[in-house]
């Protein structure tokens, strides 16, 4: 089982990355917030992989999908309206784009938009989503390459209107070690 | 030679890039357009406005208010009949009547007896 001091290490390093993550693939921030304990139960639960480093993030995000996965299959087997606020009902740009946003990410393919997900909301390396999501680093490049093309078509016009803002404050990527 | 502009990808990640290919790309202007796109919609994914229960749709907060309001009424509706209910137990609880009457003939004492 992780120790108690690596746990709390994990917690400070990762969380906010976990609940934005979960917060985009399920949309709703209580939820990610839960899910984001859960990953952290499993956590204590299991032995910390002897690696360090790229391999820690991917293993602790491979157990964050398969949290977020359980999640899905079980919102499935209790169908719910769709919380999230349809463009048409946004109130301003901003809450057109995240509305438009979420459709948008729904409509990808799954390992599409965790990939996407992962590199653009949690900050993850290449090589650390490939661990995460069992693929190689040319098979996330090409998947988050493909997912930015498919966003960028479906979201043509709140692209276009948001062009038109200022644009900014964005997280660049963790430089390369 | 792949008009993808993967390369945009590759820059916008922080990862090794050809810095002869993205000269290329930026020298399109699809490509130019791609790298401001990607940066807009990398922007707006990571805005902090994910949508959250209390800001669920008119309908939803209206059904909510409908069983806020039913719960209400039971909640009355169940005090009410508690409270009936006390006050019935109560009255059985008033003291019985008199089973045996004593008579006291009292009379005030005199001024001499008063020290």
């Amino acid at each position: 089982m992780t120790s108690g001091a690596d746990a709390a290490s994990l917690f400070a390093l990762y969380h906010d990355r976990l609940v934005r993550y979960f917060s985009r693939a399920t949309g709703e921030r209580e939820v990610a917030r839960d899910l984001t304990q859960e990953v952290f139960l499993r956590v204590s639960r299991t032995a910390l992989p002897a690696a360090q480093g790229n391999q820690l993030a991917g293993w602790l995000f491979k157990i964050a999908r398969n949290v977020a996965l359980d999640h899905h299959r079980q919102r499935r087997r209790r169908p719910e309206a769709d919380l999230a606020v349809a463009p048409e009902q946004a109130a301003d740009g901003g809450q057109q784009m995240a509305a438009a946003l979420a459709q948008a990410l729904a409509a990808l393919n799954g390992l599409d938009r965790d990939v996407f997900l992962l590199r653009e909301v949690s900050g993850l390396s290449r090589e650390e989503i490939a661990i995460a999501c069992d693929l190689t680093p040319d098979a996330v490049r090409s998947r988050i390459h493909r997912a930015r093309l498919e966003l960028r078509a479906l979201l043509a016009s709140p692209i276009e209107m948001a062009r038109r803002q200022p644009i900014g404050p964005v997280r660049p990527p963790k430089p390369r070690l | 030679m792949t008009t993808d502009y993967d390369v945009v990808s590759d820059f916008l990640d922080g990862e090794p890039f050809d810095a002869a290919a993205l000269d290329q790309a930026l020298a399109d202007p699809d490509g130019r357009r791609l790298l401001i796109d990607s940066v807009v919609l990398r922007h707006a994914v990571q805005a902090d406005d994910t949508i959250t229960a209390s800001e669920r749709p008119a309908a939803r907060r209206h059904r909510s208010l409908l069983w806020v309001a039913a719960a209400a009424l039971v909640a009355l509706a169940g005090g009410y009949q508690l409270g009936y209910y006390r006050q019935e137990g109560r009255a059985s609880l008033s003291p019985p009547s008199a089973s045996r009457v004593v008579t006291v003939d009292w009379q005030p004492a005199s001024d001499e007896g008063a020290r």
